[in-house]
Formats: C-alpha cells, structure tokens, sequence
C-alpha cells in the first residue's frame, strides 16, 4: 500500500510538472478551427478565388438584397405597382407605396444592408484575388465580374439614397465609420468599376455553358450605359448600346411571354439575372416568387400590379397578359388563378408554372431568376439616346424594334412610331419603357430620372413630395452604427 | 474535503487520555438516525473526553451529574447530564453557527475563516421541489443570486444571473459539480445534491481565474457515511397548469376588429356579418393542458471506517403544459469513498443520466396568440380550417402534423480522484473527471397541405448525432499547519488541464416514409436533395495553474491571497495567458478581547476582497480569420450549383478575455446566541474589456473588447431561528439592489443596438451612462383626437387615433433624435423570504420571492405582420366614438408599432415561489415494523403571483445570449404552477 501511494505521488507530481511544461502547454493550447477554411489558406488558391466570387452570386439572390426590400424601393414605390396582399399585412411596406418613409422603417434598412453585403464580397475579391499565384485570365476575370456586380449594387444605392459611403477596400475591424460620398463620387466610381469590367471580362458566348449567367462584358456595357443615362451622358449611352447591339451576343428574338418562364432563364434576351434554382435539397432558390404569388393560392401577394398600369397597354398590347395576371384567369400550364383573390392584378413576371422546377422547400426557395437587365431595355435606351443626340431615325428604329417583337405575328397591333417631334418621341420611347419593363425594377427609379416622379405620382394620390421624395431615408440603424457620421436626407 | 478534516479532528482527539470513575456509553446520531462517528464527547470543564466510532457508538468514564458536551462540525453542540450508565443523543444540523463549513473551491473552509462572499444553500432548503433542474429550486434562495425562468418548458434550463449583468455576451455562471466543470447541470436529480454554494465576490472566485467573473456555483452531492446502511425513497406526483390564460378577441370581436383596420388602411370590409360570428375558437384550449409531474428516487448510503457509499437512481418525468411537451430523465449516481491506507484515500462520483425531450413545434404558443378565432380548427371532413384574412397558421394542424421533434441524451459526469498524506501537512490529491455527452435527434415533418403558407410538400427527415467529451485533469497539493497556537497556514497549489471536444453530423432525406417510427430511417428516403453535414465541431482547451494561501492569525485576523494563471486556446498565442488575483481580509472582531463582556452580539466579523477575474464565454476561433462556406452560386444551362465561400465575418486578431474587477466589503452579525444572523455585502463589480458583438453598419457585426460597465449595490441576509414550545421556526430572508450602468463604449462610443423584435425593429440600446439592454423608444403624450391636431403636430402622416410621440428635441418633426431612455429589464431589486414552522409531527414551508424596477417590453402585443389576433385590450381602441387618450387607433403596422412606451410595462412582480406542507409519523409507530421515517407532504411551486403585467408571466429572462433581449417578451412559453403530492421513507 505504500508503494502505491509512493507510485501515485511520483505520478501526480511528475504530471503537474508536466503540464508546467511551457512547451507542451502551448502545444495543447493550439486549437485550430474544426470543419472551417482560414482566410490566409483560402485566399492562396484558384479555388479560393472562384468560390470567393461564387459568393457574390449567392448575395445577389438573398432576401434583403433582391426580394422584400427591393421590390418594395424599386417597386411598390412607382406607379406599376401597390403594395399588394391584405392592407394590413407587413404595413411597413406602405409606408414605400404612399411616400411615408421615415428612418425608422425597417425595409430600408434591409435594402441598404442588402446592397452592402453584396459589395463587402466583392470587396473581398478585388482586394485579395490579384496576389493569388492562378491562372491570369481567370483572375482577371473573376476581379471583372467582382467589379461589375459592385457597380450595379452602388447604382441601386445612389439611385435609392443620393450619395452613400463609399466603400471599395476591406475594412479593419476598428476602422472609423465611413462618412457619406457625394453622388457625383459614387456614379464616378461605378463608371470606374464598369470600364475596368469592360476591359476583362469575356462576352457572353465566350463563357463555358456551365458559367452562363456571370457577369459579361455586355452586361457591363448595358449598366455602364443605363449609368450614363441617369447622368444624361447621352453620346455615352449611344455609344455603349450601339456596341452591345453590334456585338451579336443578344437578339430580341425570344418571344415576349418566354422571357420570364424557366424556359426563358439566360436566352439571348437576358443580359444579366440573379441566378437561381430550385434544387432538389434546396438552398438554390430566393423567395422573390413567393412575395409576389397569388395570394391565397401560392404565396404571400405582394408588389401587384396597379389600375394605372393597366391602363396603360395600347388595345391588344401582349405585353399585358404576359405581365399581369388576373383573377380567374386560366395561365398557360392550365392553372386557373382563383376568383376570389385577396388582391385583383399579380405579377405574372414572378410566376412560376407548375412544369418548372420546384424545391422541397416549396416557392420560398423558387427557380426564378430575377430579371435584372436585358436587350429590349438596351434598345430603349439606344433608342432614348439617339433621340436626345438628334439622331432621330436610328431612334425610331430602336424603339420599332422593341414594338416589333412584342407584335409578334400579330399586324393589327402596336403600329410603328412615325418621327413628328423630338418631345414626341421621348414620351413615346418613356412609355414604351414603361410597358415593356413593367415590373421589372425599373419605372420608380425612371420617373425620377425622367424629372416627373412628383407629377405622376402626386397624380395617384401618393404623398409624393418634390426635393425630398426622390431619395429615401437613410436608415437609422445605420446613423446610429456610424455614431451620427451619416448624415440624414432633407426632409427625414 | 470535509470528511478529511473530520478525520484529521479525530486523529488530534484519539490522543486525548481518559480516566475512569463510572463507564457511560450511548449512541450519537444525526437527524437522520444514522451514527455519527468521530464525534467529540468532554465532560463539561474538564479536559476528559472521547470520541464515537464508525457506528456513532461511544464509550467514557464519567460521574453521575457530569455534564457531557457533544460537539461535532456542522452540527449543533449539545449537552446533557449523566443519568444511568447510557446515553444516545441525535445531534442537530447547524447551519448558522461558526463551525459551518462552506466548500470553497479546491477545498472546503469554515465560513468562520471565509473572508469573501459565498451562499450556501443546503439540501433541506431546496428539497422535494417540483423542477428538474436544481437552478429553478435556488430562486430566491440566496442573496446576489437572479434566476429567472426562461421558458416554462419541461427541463428548460433558468437564467442564473451573480451580482447583475457583467456581460453583453454570455452572463452564465460556471457550474462545477464535485471538482468537474460543466455548463448546465440538468444532468443532476436535485435530491442528490447536499450543498450549494455560490461563489461571488473576487477573492472566493480568484481561483477559479478566467472563468470565474460571473460567479461560480459550487455543487457538492451526497455522500456516504460510515455506519448501518440507510434506504431512503421519495416520490412525488402532481399536476402543472398554466397560472394564468391572456384573453384574446372571440371571433365576431376579432371580425369586427379586422373590418375597421381594413378601412384604416384604405380597404374594404373582409367580414360581412361580423355578429354572426359568436365566440368561435380559443386556440390557447387547443395547445395549452393540464401537465402531470413525477418523480421518483431510490438512495442507499452507508459504509464503515474504510468504504462509504451513496447510491442513487431516480426517474423525473414530465408532460408539460403546451401539448406535446415532455421531458423524462433517468439517472444513476455512485459516490464512494475508500481509505486504502491511513494517508492515502480514493474516491469517485459519478453520475450518469439519460434523457428525452419532445419539443414543440417552434412558436406554437405564439401561434396561438396569433390564429385568426374565426376559423375552424379542424372540419368534419378532416381538412384542417385556415385563414383568410391573414396567414398565421392553423395552430391544431401544426400540433397533427409536427409531432416528431425529439432529442435523446446520454450524459455520464464525474470524477475519480486520490488523495495522499504526507510529511504531516501536506496532501496531494489528484482528480480526473470526464464528461461525456451523446445527443441523438430526429425530426420528422410529414407532407402535409393546410393552406398556400402551411403546407410541407415533400416530407423530410432530419437525424443528428452529437458527441461531446470533456476531460478535466486537476493536481493540487495543500499544506496546512499551524504554528504556535498563533499562525494558521492553509496553502494550496495546483495544475490543471482541460479539454473539450464536440463533434456533430447530421443528414437530411426527403421522401421518408413517417408511418411509424420504425420507418423513419435516412436509408428509407429519397437519395434527391439527401445532405449531410458535420459542422459544427469544435474543440477547445485549458491549462492553469492554481495558488492560495489563508492565513490566519490568533484564530481573528483573517488573510487570503488567491492568484490563477490561465491559458486558453479562445485566444492568439501572443496574448494566451492570463494571471488573476484576488487578495481577502477578514477580522473576526468577536473574538476580540474588548468584546468578551458585551452581550449584543455573538458574532461579528468584517470582511473585504479585491480582485480581479476573467470571462470567457466567447465562441472558439474568433483570432482566426475563418471563411463563410455554403454561399454557392448556380450557374449554367442546367442552373447548377457552383460551391462558393468567402470571408464574411470581419475578424478581431487580438480578441482576449473579459475582465471584471470586484470589490466587496462585507459585515456578518450574529445576536442571541446567533437565534439572529444578519450579513451585509456591498459589491462593485467592474467590467472591463467587454467583448461586444458591434453593429458596425452596411450589415457588418464585429467583436471587440470595447465597452466596460459596473453593477454595483447591496446584498443583505437576515436569518432567525427559534423555537416557542413545541413549534420551531425559522425566517430568513435576502435582498439584493442592482444598479447596473455602461460606462465606456469602445468603438467610439457607437451605442449597442439589441432586442429585435424580428419585424425590422429593436427595442433596446446599450449606451454609455445607461444599463446593459435598456429600452430604447418614443415617449408616448396620448393620441391624436383630431385632423386639426395632427396638422399642428410633428407627425403631419398622422391620422387621428394614431399615438402621439414626444418631439423630445422640439425640432418638429418625430425621428430617431425623438427617442429615450424608457426603463432597465435589470431588476434594480430582488428579494427572497423564506420561513419553515415545525410543530410535533407537522412542517411548513413557505417561500416568497420579488423582483422590482425592470420593464418588459410586450414583444406580443408589438409584432404584428397582418391580421393576427388580438389581446382584448384591443376594445377599448380609440374610435372617433372613443375618444381614447390611452390605446390608438387599430392598424397592423405603421407608426403606432414603433418602439415606445406604449410597450412597456412594469415587470415588478412578487411571486409566492413556494408552499410546502408536510407530516412525519411519530417513530415510535414505525419502528415496529422496521421503517425509519415516513414523512408525506403537499408542495406546490408557483401557486401565486402579484404583478401588473398583462402578459403570461412577469418572468422574462430572455434567451441565452441574447443578453440585450432581456425582457423583450416574444414567444415565451409561460411559466406555470405545479402541484404535487409526495412521499419520503426512510428503512
């Protein structure tokens, strides 16, 4: 017995000395992270940099960047849409529709952090892709579609807040909050991110089939052109949609009801879309179908089409039954839409036919990609372009192209435009703009653009008021994080 | 620890001689019967004495009408005058005198030589409460000590809050059950628990180093004692029922409602005939039951000089109040003891549990708050009714369908240890515990279609496997002597090594027949969408070293220096290690010669620490830049996935420990031969270096040692024990003040948004000068009654009906610049009064609890996303033929949903916790038939409660770190009375 408690001493204090052992302690302190990537690994190889810009894609699809908020900002705010589904479901929705944002609302929020995570990610890419040893082309390219989408999501953000931080580099953890850049400097830096785009990426066909739906070089034109628009730059537009039109990469041959069904995904009309699918163990979809399905009988019925833009098809317009969807109607898988619908017009442009793929996570986790970007706007602007440069044949032109393929095989509708005026025309090329992206995140940030957001929206009963209106509140979440270094629009 | 100091006292004693005059002999025994051995017996004024064998037999010469004087630690001292030649004698256990021991971590002290701040909770005073977890038992039980029940789910564990809120982050006290540490302690049937004590100021948690700032509960369990082997059963059973039921809008009401809100919001009319309507469904009838409770338990302890056992098995099982709630746990407990030789002992406890918890399906009891009261709960044809005016779902079709959520577990917890003497002062003990946790969960939804927003399409099966190992390796060397009756010397030095490992895989198929659980297999699914994962895993470590001297001179002047050196792998090697000391002084005044002739106290001891301790309840890998995996995109004709992952977390590289540094000055009284006990702590506890989880705007969250805080106040004890005749009593009641208060924010002093309500909006702000989580929002100044108001107002988007806010900074109009402090969800104070009454056979036990100052923010009555129902309050809504001043206008959404004052309600609350009433036979009717005791009781837990707040229950902790959510009431499954009928024997 005295053996063994001699031999547990020897024991005991020999393992205490052990673990006093500064060199075996620290080895036994090193634990490194189980089942999870370390950023210096990650970023130190081609595979890193491609899944890293994969990432981008993902974002582009997530709730608060391209589903509630965004259909809410870039929607439900124009005069296509309401709100939608029952007056009183997600209220705080309305507050977009009438005009009565106040900083507190907590869609803006989701759409100004939508857009941000979006470009954190691509910041990740630009920043750290150029010192991994791979492939040049491929690396080129992958920065090249980083800076595109980049570029897009500042346009969403100075064409929703006015000038917003400007963000381009990663940012240290303790870094002081950024102060709000000046509009003229994020439309600069977005021209910036566009060219350089421009210069790198491939076009369209260029890609392998199984890279289809990444950024292209006509892609980037077409946002480096819809920018220069906003900013009245018309020669640029011109130039810019004439190169996209010369290139041969699109054609408006895809009939127009196609262009939204999963048939249609990524056709020769599509320039860019957020890519998604219904997978079978889900996690590829968004919920952008969901929001916007006929309520009581697929989804939530949000962002609805509005009696105005009813009214605003010419007789036999196409475009009209291929954009809205009304109750009792039968669609084209067969579906008959129920008649007692909460709400009396549904985005037929978010619809998802019964034939198309679907996740087990049912709408909320839809095939649908959302349409972002594609040639009939292209035309439009090549047509709005000419217009303003006084290049009014080529501006007829367009826009006749435009009509042409939503006439179809139909003579009897949509006649050609004929030159009277330059005013004329204008108004004629607004309000084809107006028809053929109906729904399509367009027409709020159009009107304000076009000068008579306050008149045609005053003119639906929306307290839309002049100076204040056309930019919305910079969320409060977001002046509180900077500790008050954002500054808050007029009028909030 | 305990029994080796008795032993240690019986050595010294043995040595005493004795002399004969007359031989006297009896039996010492505790309340239990059982013999007490190593118990000193003197006759009075003399130096002769004995001490009682591992029977508690004891045998000494002695004259008729000597006075024998029995004394033995932790029991009460007890003379009696010799009268025949035997004498048995059941001694009383102490719980108030100065030779109560207290266990001090690594060791056990006589709280008479404590110089920090610890509670001491007993078996008896938490005994044959109702709960599964021995924390819900301690409400109200000891001073400084918060709990608050989360969740009134069977098994959910409380909220243990020490000394205030240190932390935004993770607040929860670290748990170490007979030396091994643990994180919850639902694996232990409370009957085996002997003491608890409650570690809380600096020097008594310094040795617990860089775990120890949110204070340290102590468990110790049962262990054997030497002599007859004793069986003890007790059982209870009983019934649990929700205390109170919110009153919702029947269906013509809710109808009537849902119009007028229609046309506020520019729509029409959704029910033509609300009248017709009637009373329609309370769904809170459909989800909420009368739950039953039981328990039951087997002891055997025992043992002789050599081998001491405690052996425990019970069976708690409980059907809770929401249907389909329920939670069974199984557990085994063996504690023993072994004395190899005279100075080398070993020992073990272990402790193995297996249990089973059904849960509900997720917000069901919001749902039911929620669920339109028109509808149908299930027609005649089986289809299931839904909605039509808002997309709640159907909360009886979401009990048929998801039924299946099950998690299994195994645990076994514990520790073999030796101990050595030698050198006469010194002992080695080493321990080695483990903690072993197997979890085992499927969840399984059926296809199912209810409406377009309830419905499963495909059905899926979701099976997950957990394993989680702790080992604990603990070496300490003591060394304890005394020199020249004037120097004590209690030293302690020690290593330890600690290593956690979790690992997890879980697999997901689609198409899985759900007949019967037999088929609910992966294997049996669809091969199409199957996933699996294995994140996340984890593993951590620790390594200390441990030190700690008391001193003591002349028995009255009290030192304890406290020091741990911690390393862990939460943090960069560069800034890996940690040292934290603690320094105590004590100065038992009452020993003073000056007090020898003053009769007012019995005891008076001051007492002060300082030191400093460390948190870190962080997650693992934080200094690791880690990459964000499964963000794939799809690309291609086929819309394929592409794997995508990026770095996503910004990361803080030089993240360490959160350190708290406290003071307590502390005073403990005694008068009337102790009868009257009082202690009075004052603490300040300062928080530095807290660890925030900053908002740092365009959805970027960081973590950084940014803010620092204090909690600062006072605790006082008061306890009185007497007896009048036959009836004795005690009252002792506690009392704690909480001023908790942000005093620096990091990040350039960006306040701290927390408390969303998950519709876009947070209730509470951390900002400095203000406690952590306070409320943050409008102040409300009535409701506009008219157009001519709102035109006149800052809100010019009004409409009459809708709340008036205060335009705080007068500028004109109501933003974020408009918004105040509107109260703290940290109770500033809360109390605890217990009291028991014995009288002959007959016991009663009552305890009250209280807690004041906090708010809560009505989170249910705040969220609303369309047409859910409402709470009846809704009635008395302004119209323009009610002109309220008090509740707006009915809308969902909007303005009159921001966060303001309209929201928050007191949560001051006093809660009878507990009432107890029992019934022992007499002894002399069972001894014949061979039973020790038999005591039959009636308890019940929560039976009433005193609160103005309107919702289920005032006790809104907030979900585990989720710290600045506190008191955000949000789909709180209420807290519920129990009732139960019980049981003891005793063979």
């Amino acid at each position: 017995m005295i053996s063994i408690s001699k031999q547990f001493l020897k024991i005991a204090l020999l393992s205490s000395l052990m673990l006093t052992g500064q060199g075996c302690s620290e080895e036994f302190l090193e634990k490194r992270p189980q089942g999870e990537l370390v950023t210096d690994d990650f970023f130190n190889s081609q595979e890193g940099a491609v899944q890293a810009t994969n990432a981008i894609y993902w974002q582009l699809r997530q709730w608060p960047t391209h589903v509630f908020a965004f259909l809410a900002v870039s929607s439900m705010t124009s005069d296509d849409a309401e709100k939608g589904s029952e007056p009183g479901d997600a209220s705080f929705l309305s507050e977009f529709d009438q005009f009565t944002l106040t900083p507190t609302n907590g869609g803006v929020n989701d759409f100004w952090t939508g857009q941000y995570l979006g470009i954190a990610k691509a910041n990740q890419v630009i920043e750290r892709v150029p010192a991994i040893a791979m492939d040049e082309t491929l690396k080129a390219r992958l920065i090249g579609e980083a800076k595109m989408i980049r570029a897009y999501l500042y346009f969403n953000l100075v064409r929703t807040f006015g000038g917003v931080p400007l963000i381009t580099q990663l940012q240290d953890d303790n870094a002081p909050a950024v102060p709000r850049a000046t509009s003229a400097e994020i439309y600069t830096q977005i021209e910036k991110d566009l060219n350089d785009a421009i210069a790198v990426l491939p076009e369209k066909s260029a890609y392998a089939a199984t890279d289809l739906g990444r950024a292209t070089k006509g892609a980037a034109k077409g946002w480096l052109a819809k920018v220069s628009m906003y900013q009245g730059k018309w020669s640029e537009v011109l130039r810019l949609t004439n190169e996209i039109m010369q290139s041969g990469q699109y054609d408006l041959k895809t009939p127009y009801e196609v262009i939204f069904t999963e048939a249609g995904e990524n056709s020769s009309e599509s320039l860019f879309e957020v890519q998604a699918a219904a997978l079978p163990q889900g996690g590829g979809g968004s919920q952008y179908a969901e929001v916007q399905s006929v309520r009581g009988q697929f989804g939530w019925g949000f962002n609805v089409p509005s009696e105005d833009l009813v009214k605003a098809y010419e007789p036999g317009d196409p475009r009209k039954d291929a954009t809205i969807i009304e109750r009792g109607e039968t669609m084209p898988d067969g579906v008959v839409i129920i008649s007692n619908a909460v709400n009396p017009y549904y985005n037929q442009k978010a619809y998802v036919a019964q034939n198309e793929t679907r996740s087990p996570n049912g709408l909320g986790d839809s095939n649908k990609n959302i349409r972002l970007l594609r040639y009939a706007d292209i035309i439009l602007m090549n047509a709005e372009a000419a217009n303003e440069l006084n290049q009014s044949q080529q501006a007829v032109t367009s826009l006749n192209a435009v009509r042409a393929r939503a006439r179809g095989s139909n003579t009897g509708i949509l006649p050609n435009v004929t030159f009277t005026s330059k005013e004329q025309l204008k108004a004629a090329i607004w309000k084809e703009r107006r028809v053929e992206l109906a729904m399509e995140h367009d027409r709020f940030w159009d009107l304000v653009r076009q000068g008579r957001a306050g008149t045609v929206l005053r003119a639906l009963g929306k307290k839309f008021v002049n100076g204040k209106s056309e930019l919305m509140p910079i969320p409060q979440p977001q002046i509180d994080a900077s500790g008050g270094v954002l500054t808050q629009n007029p009028g909030y | 620890m305990e029994r080796s100091i008795r032993l240690l006292i019986l050595l010294l004693l043995m040595a005493t001689t004795t002399w004969a005059q007359q031989r006297v002999s009896g039996r010492v025994t505790d309340s239990e019967g059982t013999g007490l051995p190593g118990v000193s017996v003197q006759i009075k004024n003399t130096t002769n004495g004995a001490n009682t064998d591992a029977n508690g037999q004891y045998s000494i010469e002695a004259n008729q009408g000597d006075v024998l004087v029995f004394s033995f630690i932790g029991m009460k001292t007890a003379e009696r005058t010799v009268s025949g030649s035997s004498l048995d004698i059941q001694l009383e256990e102490d719980v108030t005198t100065l030779t109560e021991v207290v266990a001090v971590g690594y060791g056990v002290q006589r709280k008479a030589d404590v110089t920090g701040s610890i509670s001491s909770v007993k078996a008896q005073d938490i005994a044959s409460r109702p709960v599964a977890s021995a924390t819900q038992a301690l409400q109200g039980k000891a001073a400084g000590v918060l709990i608050t029940t989360n969740q009134g789910l069977p098994g959910a564990a409380p909220n243990v809050r020490i000394r205030g809120v240190g932390t935004v982050g993770n607040s929860n006290p670290l748990y170490v059950v007979d030396g091994m540490f643990v994180d919850d302690i639902r694996f232990l049937n409370p009957s085996d628990i002997q003491t608890i004590d409650v570690l809380k100021d600096a020097s008594s948690l310094a040795i617990y180093g860089v775990r120890g700032a949110n204070g340290v509960v102590l468990i110790t369990t049962k262990g054997g004692k030497s002599g007859r082997t004793a069986f003890n059963y007790e059982g209870y059973a009983g019934v649990t029922q929700l205390s109170k039921k919110l009153e919702m809008t029947n269906a013509s009401e809710f109808a009537t409602l849902v119009n007028e809100v229609a046309v506020n919001e520019g729509g029409q009319p959704k029910f033509p005939n609300p009248g017709s309507l009637g009373a329609g469904t309370d769904w809170f009838d459909y989800i909420f039951r009368t739950g039953s409770i039981q328990n039951h338990q087997i002891t055997a302890s025992g043992g002789n000089e050599r081998v001491t056992f405690n052996v425990s098995g019970s069976y708690y099982d409980e059907k809770g109040i929401v249907q389909q709630s329920a939670y069974n746990r199984l557990t085994f407990r063996v504690n023993n003891t072994y004395k190899l030789t005279s100075n080398f002992r070993l020992g073990n406890n272990l402790a193995f549990s297996r249990s089973q918890s059904n849960n509900i399906p997720s917000g069901i009891v919001q749902t039911a708050y929620n669920a339109d009261p028109t509808i149908t709960p299930r027609n005649a044809n089986g289809s299931y009714g839904f909605s039509s005016v808002s997309t709640v779902a159907n909360p009886a079709a979401t009990l048929a369908y998801q039924t299946d959520d099950i998690v299994k577990s195994g645990q076994l917890v514990g520790n073999i240890y030796g101990e050595l003497d030698f050198l006469k002062s010194f002992t080695l003990r080493s321990s080695f515990g483990v903690d072993l946790g197997l979890n085992n969960t499927r969840i399984y939804l059926p296809q199912y279609f209810v409406s377009a927003s309830q419905r499963n399409d495909q059905s899926k099966l979701t099976r997950e496997y957990g394993l989680n190992t702790t080992w604990l390796w603990e070496n300490t060397l003591t060394f304890n002597r005394t020199f020249g009756k004037i120097h004590n010397i209690n030293a302690l030095l020690g290593a330890t090594a600690q290593n956690t490992r979790a690992d997890f895989l879980q697999g997901i198929r689609f198409n899985v027949p759900g007949y019967s659980n037999d088929v609910k297999f992966l294997s049996l699914g669809s091969t199409v969408g199957a996933q699996t994962t294995d994140v996340p895993s984890y593993e951590f470590t620790y390594a200390s070293y441990l030190f700690r001297v008391n001193y003591s001179l002349l028995d009255r002047y009290l030192l304890t220096v406290s020091l741990r050196r911690d390393g862990s792998s939460r943090f960069p090697p560069e800034s890996r290690w940690a040292t934290f000391p603690a320094v105590g002084l004590g100065w038992r005044i009452i020993d003073e010669s000056f007090m020898k002739d003053q009769q007012l106290f019995s005891n008076l001891k001051l007492r002060a620490s300082y030191g400093k301790l460390g948190n870190t309840n962080i997650p693992n890998y934080l200094y690791y830049s880690r990459i964000s995996s499964g963000q794939n995109a799809i690309f291609g004709p086929g819309q394929a996935i592409q794997q995508g992952a990026t770095l996503e977390s910004t990361t803080t590289s030089n993240l360490l420990w959160e350190t708290v540094t406290q003071t307590d000055i502390g005073l403990e009284m005694g008068f009337l031969n102790n009868r009257l006990t009082a202690e009075i702590d004052y603490y300040n506890r300062q928080t530095s270096d807290m660890i925030l989880n900053v908002n740092i705007g365009n959805g970027r969250q960081v973590q950084a040692n940014a803010a620092s805080a204090y909690n600062r106040g006072f605790e006082l004890t008061a306890g009185w024990n007497d007896n009048v005749g036959d009836l004795k009593y005690s009252l002792n009641a506690n009392l704690t003040t909480v001023q908790n208060e942000v005093t620096n924010l990091g990040n350039g002093g960006i306040p701290i948004i927390g408390g969303s309500l998950g519709n876009g909006r947070t209730a509470t702000l951390t900002d400095v000068g203000r406690p952590i989580g306070a409320f943050y929002g409008y102040r409300m100044a009535g409701v506009f009654q008219t157009a001519d108001e709102v035109r006149g107002s800052a809100q010019p988007n009004a409409k009459p009906g809708d709340l008036r806010y205060e335009d705080v900074n007068g500028d004109g109009v109501i933003n974020g610049d408009d918004r105040v402090f509107l109260g703290t969800p940290i109770p500033k104070m809360f109390w605890g009064f217990n009291t028991n009454f014995s009288f002959k056979g007959f016991d009663l036990g009552v305890d009250f609890q209280g807690s004041h100052g906090n708010k809560i923010y009505n989170g249910r009555r705040a969220v609303r996303f369309g047409n859910e129902n409402y709470e009846r309050i809704a009635l008395e809504r302004w119209t323009p033929q009610n002109p309220s001043n008090t509740q707006p206008r009915l809308t969902n959404g909007g303005p009159n949903y921001d966060v303001s004052d309209y929201f928050i309600e007191s949560g001051s609350f006093v809660r009878i916790r507990n009432i107890q009433i029992g019934y022992t036979l007499p002894s002399t009717l069972l001894s014949s038939i061979g039973i020790r005791s038999i005591r039959a009781y009636v308890n019940a837990l929560n039976p009433v409660t005193f609160t103005n707040y309107s919702g289920f229950s005032p006790e809104v902790g907030g979900n585990e770190g989720a710290t600045l959510s506190r008191g955000v009431d949000l789909d709180v499954v209420p807290v519920y009375r129990t009732t139960t009928v019980g049981l003891q024997i005793g063979f």
